[in-house]
């Protein structure tokens, strides 16, 4: 029985091993991107071709046992080796000369991940943790967005990550590993992209009863993109001409938003109001909303408003009621704030 | 006259009708009791993780909502954890533990019937809790600040909440509580385990001859000692900062959700071998018997397991490498982490060699020990992955570390629990289970265990954390997802299949007679189920293997030596045992077990009083009166336990000795009240480890607090002066100065004096209230409240705890008084005064710590 | 007890070195580890460095004497000279027992050591996976 289903399941086994092997070409921790990632990958596939020759090994010496075991007529006939032998060399010998060289390829690349670049950092973000957005910051560019992180592309990246509740982690897999977000922590992290593209991450540590729908954006520009995309944020926004734009802007106080969204150059948040939200400046050219769940078009962004906790339940922005026609105000004027 | 054996049955009796139910103390009682209550809780939370499998089986299904999702997930794994894996082999060792050493019972039998109805308590409540839609939501780690009181208030306390209608958290309360109570459950089951193996084994087995079960057994209970206290400590913490405003882990103020992090995993991370050792052990069991061959490498098995249990304390930090701590620190811990594969490996080596040399017979338990390997090396060797910080910083949290530990456990636990299952039920109920559909039960669960989990692998990769109630379609997670959520099902069904057998067996199990499996170990020597008795004749043991290695277990009278006689007769109805020596077990008396009794079930309902007391029942003031209340029922009930039965009746204990025969043994060092206070001092002194560590954790990890730049941070924080040496150092000053009498007490009652006895106890507790009374003078006197910042809560729960300790020998040193003033003690029979002077000795060490952290150090440096 | 005590006369190595041949190694590791990891900080910003670096052949000597407490017990397990009683041979081979686990015990702590003491030569104790020292 066991020898007909360890036959059986064992090149199973295989299968799957190398099915993991191969299947990992889109995306993902074992598609890097970026020098963090890389390293980490050629770490990984070193421990895991040393893992496999130690599960075959194990695997094979279990069948051969088993095989052995059943044929013994009489008890106590002798095994190629004795047993001494054997647990000095599979378990001793063997073992701390793995260890070994997965330690030391760990250490190297542990310092080769974390070292932070010879040059002053070209970019330094402040990432922030909300339950259960991110809020982000450039502290030299006088920059403030949320859950969408432009760095430039091919150069590393500063991120400087605390909390401002609970603890948070932030991972983009293709990028780099990850980082927790504690509150009264700061932590620092360095991330460098190698090509120009949008990379998904997404909270990595249990924040609470939203932590699944956390998601955030890192979007790798070429410098002048980059710069461009800076000097444009920089600005502040300021009211509309419009009079059906400044009807929305009405709406945006009236119905209470601007208590906890500031729009630089119009209003800013009220402390009193308890946790801030996301800044809007420049929320017309997000590319997404609700941290990177749904695409920024008018009809997410008017769901959204009416009733967030359809799409993600236990967030804190209170679902609103509006008139069709001052839904349709406030969307506008919101979209407009490019 | 009746026969010997006649008279033992009349002895072991339990005692009929509910009642009779309730009050038993028996070991096999209570083991079964363990066994069938964890198997309840282990399907519950089955289908929980069954439910959660089918709300991830596509993107976006909204089966299971989000809070419930949160609330499942941490459920299955407290559940699995605490009232599943833990409590099913401490009652698998409870139940199986004498029988293979050659005991009757165990070393306090009443001990061991309030464990577990401590363990059924805390269990329902938790339950009760989650049927209530108040089950915990923060992960069965519960890391504050989330599990703090600021974003998930109690029931009670809704005005906190920013979340509106969303009212998450409510259950952090009841997880806090049951988890300490489960605790209490594992540690009073781990005392009674070890001073069970120390004392009770059979005459002549020696510790190189104890069965390998009991080796990781006792292991298995040291490390319960040393970690279980540490979440105890944190758990209560965090329910002062909840209950009380404390600010331990509330860096706002001072504390550190770190400090959580690092007392948690202290306890988490040995949890996980706590629950393998035991598995470990019965694979080894099993294996040998399926091989009809002792383990080969017995002596590397025993050391290899001991060496788990120590190095899986200086693991801890693997879990935390992504907070951000040094990378040098966590290459330690990395290193440590990946050396302990290193004994892991010599045990399946040594499995291995058991078979190759052996004469296979494959039977269902046999092909669980097999699945065992195949499992668990690969859970394994992703665990020399997630070992190393780099690696980890990727994996960690995500699908990978999921599978990784899914496949540890499952190799680790679950299959060896089923193999322990198939191999022992038969002595436990005395019917076999079915072998062919013990087959489908094993292909099942392994073909759906690796179904499940080894596509979770792939889903760490490609970017899924764990803990997450939904994905989105783009991520690309949905196939891998539906495949495992396909295993998910298959494991149920085969744990399904194994109930459908169990309950087969009632009604038609053909009988297992003696020994069905032609096992070596001393439980294939009685009949099954074993009589109540279990030995008739207790054995003489010359061998690892008894059954296998011994012409007769049955002691030849005539070659035993003088006083290693096996006694088969029940004196004056008396229930006894062998006492014997730790390394060599030779006799050195009888052990006299306490007959059947309700008391265990009043206790344990006197300390759920106190605990729900924590409980967001009705509101804050009204659950507080449930704490004296339970105090008073607590210390009426203990006083009754510990009262002597027939004080006076006998006041020669000799009188109880049949010529020839061994001595009653109550008193003195190495008896088992002295290892089981000695253990009890350990739990507290690992308690008092984990506040000293908490304080100069406080004070050192938060540089930043209050000022920026301080390299040190205020300490204590401005605006509180250096705490005074003088009235603390009267107080301790009388404390040490109690050390005296009491010593001098114990000293005199052994050589016979009974008088000076109570003069000296009355002398202790006079120093012991004035020192009480400088206390409090002290307390009132100070110039902050308790719940200012993290300094004032540790200073004041660091005294605290000193305070509660004199009170606790105050109480205990009162009705002992009164004892000894009626002539109690003699110097035959003191043990409850040394066990007395034992503890007061440790809390007057303990206020020597807490004088020299809390007064010495600020005024140092 | 008498019993107890006469046992103890049996055998030439007293109980207190084979417990510490048994478990010295394994607290020589824990008391390594506790110290090198909380001089972490105060290596990086008050150079003391050294100190751990001096740790390192304090506790393996700690461990190998523990090792070699082990090792002796082991020796004087080999028996008495003469005809020794069935007694004598059964307290030998339990002896022998406990000498042969602490010398696999002290043995592997002693590498665990080792492997603990990696980090320390090769790595800066400034380098940081964020601002958390311990």
């Amino acid at each position: 029985m066991v020898q007909v289903g360890g036959k059986r399941y064992f090149p199973i086994v295989l299968v799957l091993l190398l099915a993991l092997a191969g299947c990992s070409t889109d995306g993902g921790a074992l598609d890097p991107r970026g020098p963090g990632a890389a390293d980490t990958a050629t770490h990984w596939w070193l421990m895991f071709w040393l893992g496999l020759a130690v599960y075959i090994v194990v695997m094979g010496l279990l069948l051969y046992a088993i095989m052995r075991g059943r044929r013994n007529a009489d008890p106590g006939s002798n095994p190629p080796i004795s047993d001494r032998a054997f647990f000095t060399v599979g378990g001793l010998v063997i073992p701390i000369l793995i260890l070994a060289l997965v330690l030391g390829d760990s250490i190297r690349t542990g310092q080769s991940v974390i070292e932070p670049p010879e040059d002053e950092a070209a970019v330094t973000i402040e990432v922030i943790g909300h339950m259960f957005w991110w809020e982000v910051r450039y502290p030299d560019l006088d920059v403030v967005t949320a859950n969408e992180i432009p760095i430039p592309v091919g150069v590393p990246v500063e991120l400087r990550l605390s909390s401002a509740d609970v603890i948070h982690s932030f991972w983009v897999p293709e990028l780099a590993g990850k980082r927790d977000l504690n509150p009264g922590k700061e932590n620092v992290l360095w991330i460098e992209a190698d090509e120009e593209d949008i990379y998904w991450g997404q909270c990595a540590e249990f924040c609470g009863v939203q932590h699944a729908l956390m998601g955030k954006l890192v979007i790798a520009q070429s410098e002048d993109e980059f710069d461009q995309w800076i000097a444009d944020r920089q600005e502040p926004a300021s009211e509309p001409d419009d009079e059906f734009l400044r009807a929305g802007m009405d709406v945006y106080f009236d119905a209470g938003c601007a208590m906890c969204h500031g729009i630089d150059g119009i209003t800013e948040p009220d402390p009193a109001a308890g946790a801030p939200g996301p800044d809007l400046t420049h929320f017309g050219s997000r590319l997404t909303i609700a941290s990177a769940i749904e695409d920024n078009n008018y009809g997410n962004l008017a769901a959204w408003i009416v009733d967030p906790h359809q799409l993600k339940p236990g967030v804190r922005m209170p679902p609103t009621e509006l008139d069709p026609d001052d839904l349709d105000a406030l969307v506008e004027f919101l979209l407009s704030l490019e | 006259m009746s026969t010997p054996t006649e008279r033992l049955t009349e002895a072991w009796k339990r005692p009929p009708g509910f009642v009779g139910w309730m009050s038993a103390t028996n070991h096999r009682a209570v083991g079964v009791r363990y066994i069938a209550t964890s198997l309840v809780f282990f399907v519950l939370a089955g289908i929980l993780a069954l439910l959660m499998r089918i709300q991830l089986a596509q993107p976006g299904l909204d089966i299971v909502p989000a809070e419930a999702f949160n609330q499942f997930f941490t459920m299955h794994g407290a559940v699995m954890m605490f009232l599943f894996a833990i409590p099913f082999l401490e009652g698998l060792g409870i139940y199986f533990v004498p029988l293979m050493i050659g005991a009757r019972d165990m070393a306090f039998p009443r001990l061991n019937a309030f464990g577990y109805w401590i363990y059924a308590i805390g269990g329902t409540i938790l339950f009760l809790a989650f049927f209530s839609g108040r089950g915990p939501d923060a992960g069965w780690f519960n890391y504050p600040p989330l599990s703090g009181a600021g974003y998930s208030p109690s029931a009670t306390d809704v005005s906190m909440t920013g979340l509106g209608e969303f009212q998450v958290g409510r259950g952090i309360d009841f997880y806090l509580i049951a988890v300490t109570m489960l605790e209490v459950a594992a540690l009073v089951a781990a005392v009674e385990l070890i001073v069970t193996m120390f004392k009770f084994r059979a005459p002549g087995m020696s510790l190189n001859r104890m069965p390998l079960f009991c080796w990781s057994s006792l292991v298995t209970a040291f490390m319960i000692i040393i970690a279980m206290p540490a979440l105890m400590t944190v758990s209560v913490m965090l329910e002062l900062d909840r209950k009380f405003g404390t600010t331990f882990f509330d860096h706002a103020a001072g504390g550190s959700a770190l400090l959580w992090q690092h007392l948690f995993w202290f306890f988490g991370h040995p949890d996980v071998y706590i629950m393998l050792l035991p598995a470990f052990g019965a694979v080894s069991t099993v294996i040998a018997v399926a091989a009809a061959r002792p383990m080969s490498g017995y002596l590397l098995v025993a050391m290899a397991t001991v060496a788990i249990g120590i190095l899986s304390f200086g693991l801890w930090v693997h879990h935390m490498y992504a907070v951000g701590i040094a990378l040098m620190g966590l290459s330690f811990f990395a290193a440590a982490s990946m050396m302990i594969t290193i004994p892991s490996g010599i045990t399946i080596f040594a499995w291995i060699a058991t078979i190759w040399r052996g004469t296979l017979k494959i039977n269902t338990a046999f092909l669980f020990c097999a699945g065992t390997i195949v499992v668990f090396v690969l859970g394994g060797i992703t665990g020399v992955m997630v070992a190393s910080p780099v690696f980890d910083w990727q994996v960690h949290d995500t699908y990978f570390v999921v599978a990784h530990f899914h496949y540890v456990i499952i190799g680790g636990v679950i299959l060896p629990i089923f193999a322990g299952l198939y191999h022992w039920v038969p002595k436990i109920t005395g019917k076999l289970l079915s072998e062919s559909l013990g087959r489908w039960c094993f292909w099942l669960t392994f073909i759906g265990a690796n179904v499940t989990f080894f596509p979770m692998h792939q889903l760490g990769f490609d970017g899924m954390p764990r803990r997450v109630y939904t994905y989105l379609p783009e991520q690309g997670l949905g196939d891998l997802n539906f495949i495992a959520t396909i295993g998910a099902f298959m494991m149920g069904t085969g744990a399904l299949v194994f109930f459908v057998d169990a309950a087969r067996m009632f009604w038609k199990g053909k009988p297992a007679g003696l020994d069905p499996w032609d096992g070596g170990t001393l439980e294939w020597a009685i009949p099954s189920p074993p009589p109540d008795y279990n030995f008739a004749t207790i054995p003489v043991v010359r061998s690892r293997y008894p059954l296998w290695q011994q012409e007769s277990i049955e002691p030849a009278v005539d070659r035993v030596p003088e006083g290693w006689r096996s006694f088969s007769d029940s004196l004056n109805g008396e229930r006894t045992t062998y006492q014997t020596t730790l390394l060599e077990a030779k006799p050195e008396g009888r052990a006299f077990l306490p007959a059947p009794t309700l008391l265990p079930f009043w206790m344990a309902v006197a300390v759920t009083v106190i605990f729900a007391a924590f409980l967001p029942l009705v509101g804050f003031d009204t659950e507080l009166i449930l704490i004296p209340v339970g105090l008073i029922l607590l210390y009426i009930c203990a006083i009754i336990w510990n009262w002597p039965e027939e004080p006076f009746a006998r006041s020669e204990v000799t009188d109880r000795e049949s010529p020839g025969s061994l001595p009653h043994i109550t008193t003195g060092r190495f008896s088992t009240v002295w290892w089981g206070m000695i253990w009890l001092i350990v739990i507290e002194a690992v308690v008092l480890g984990c506040l000293t560590f908490a304080y100069f954790y406080l004070r050192i990890s938060v540089p930043s607090w209050p000022a920026d730049d301080a390299v040190l941070p205020g300490w204590p924080p401005e605006g509180i002066p250096d705490p005074p040496l003088m009235l603390p150092a009267i107080a301790g000053g009388l404390m040490l100065l109690s050390v005296l009498p009491i010593w001098w007490g114990v000293r005199s009652v052994s050589q016979g004096n009974r008088s000076m006895l109570f003069y000296s106890l009355l002398g202790g507790i006079a120093l012991a209230i004035g020192s009480l009374i400088v206390s409090a003078i002290h307390y009132t006197d100070r110039p902050f409240i308790w719940t200012e910042n993290a300094y004032t809560s540790i200073v004041t729960t660091r005294g605290g705890f000193h305070v509660l300790h004199v009170a606790a020998l105050i109480l205990i040193a009162v009705p002992m008084a009164l004892l000894s003033w009626r002539g109690y003690y003699d110097e035959k029979r003191f043990i409850g005064v040394q066990a007395l002077s034992m503890y007061w000795y440790f809390v007057v060490a303990a206020w020597v710590v807490y004088f020299v952290t809390v007064y010495i150090t600020p005024n140092m440096f | 007890m008498s019993t107890r005590q006469s046992i103890d006369q049996q055998t030439p190595v007293s109980q207190f070195t084979i417990w510490v041949g048994l478990l010295g190694a394994a607290g020589a590791w824990a008391l390594h580890l506790v110290y090198s990891y909380s001089l972490v900080p105060a290596a990086c910003t008050a150079g003391m460095g050294p100190l751990m670096y001096l740790g390192i052949p304090v506790f393996l000597l700690l461990a190998g004497g523990a090792g070699y407490l082990s090792w002796r017990v082991y020796e004087a397990s080999q028996g008495p000279d003469g005809e020794p009683s069935d007694d004598e041979l059964e307290a030998m081979k339990r002896l022998r027992f406990m000498a042969l686990s602490g010398v696999v015990m002290s043995a592997f702590f002693f590498m665990v050591i080792i492997a603990q003491s990696v980090p320390i030569i090769v790595q800066d104790p400034c380098e940081a996976a964020g601002s958390i020292r311990i």
